[in-house]
């Protein structure tokens, strides 16, 4: 199942291709450097991760999470519960003051075991920060 | 591409400042602490009679690929039990010495029992390779590499005889 996200600004998008998560800034980094590049002069608003047939979104104007399909992504997160769509993590973030800063992180878990070798898992972090306070989800 | 991770082991007498193993294997598929310091020797040629320890196993992560930071290591024993009258020891450091089956007075953290992840040892990350000095909770460079994740398992007299149950160790970070 391909993983990919949607960066939102005042002014346009940023994409990543699944397939090729390089940055058009700096070929060493991910495509994700480009965010946060050009987060310092733009506003970004949104921040979509489509997984598994679900958009999960965190909307970083009102400080709030929405998950939904991707032809529909209007479910509002208090319509239905997280653990619906297999959310782990499921904080209902109180109000929290605005500016909203983009959390955005893969959880990864690499195990060695004695006689039957390597595995990874990976999760996906979203969310945002207000001043010190964080709110995510883990997908 | 996105980042890459390998598991990696350092073997042999400490060599460089600052010290790493003579011998670096990358990457390692497979963990088996045993009476010899290399990645190739099979465990049942090689026992810790019971009385004694393994070697040291000096093992690190390397990550590569494409990745912005790579941060928030945690390591653990998170699987798997020892057999009777075994124990193993562990520490989390860009100090590398020579492996050996002498107690290593360092190695602090009672592993023995397995935990979950998050209750983990932290493990910091920089560039240059597990021994080099002045890793912290984040890094930006690539490649990156972990400090150390060193572990012995030591036994007593009466450590009943056989291979022990596989042993899961975990390495958990994040990346963007």
């Amino acid at each position: 199942m391909k993983v990919f996200w949607e960066a939102i600004f005042n002014n346009g998008s940023i994409c990543l291709d699944p397939d090729l998560d390089i940055s058009e800034l700096d070929q060493t980094k991910s495509r994700f450097f480009d965010v946060l590049e050009r987060a310092k002069k733009d506003k970004l608003i949104a921040f979509y991760l489509y997984k598994n047939f679900n958009a999960y979104s965190v909307n970083l104007v009102s400080g709030t999470f929405h998950i939904g399909d991707h032809q529909d992504v209007r479910y509002f997160r208090g319509k239905r519960p997280l653990e619906s769509f297999g959310i782990e993590t499921s904080v209902q973030p109180e109000k929290l003051e605005s500016p909203y800063e983009l959390i955005y992180f893969k959880d990864v878990t690499q195990t060695l075991t004695l006689g039957k070798g390597t595995f990874e898992s990976i999760r996906y972090r979203i969310g945002f920060r207000s001043g010190t306070k964080v709110r995510v989800i883990v997908i | 591409m996105s980042a890459t991770f390998a598991w990696a082991e350092d073997n042999g007498a400490a060599t460089g400042s600052p010290a790493k193993g003579f011998t670096r294997t990358n990457p390692v598929t497979d963990v088996n602490w045993k009476n010899a310091d290399d990645t190739t020797t099979a465990f049942t040629a090689a026992p810790i009679t019971a009385g004694n320890n393994s070697f040291e196993k000096f093992i690190f992560g390397v990550f590569g690929g494409t990745f912005t930071t790579i941060l928030s290591g945690l390591f653990a024993h998170t699987a798997g039990t020892l057999v009777t009258n075994t124990g193993m020891t562990g520490n989390v450091s860009s100090t590398y010495t020579t492996p050996s089956v002498t107690t290593n007075a360092s190695l602090t953290v009672n592993m023995t029992t397995a935990i979950s992840i998050g209750s983990g040892q932290i493990v910091d990350f920089g560039p240059t390779g597990p021994e080099a000095a002045g890793k912290a909770s984040s890094s930006t460079d690539n490649p990156c590499y972990s400090e150390y994740l060193i572990t012995q398992i030591s036994s007593t007299s009466m450590a009943t005889p056989g291979s022990s149950s596989s042993i899961t160790l975990t390495l958990q970070y994040q990346e963007n």
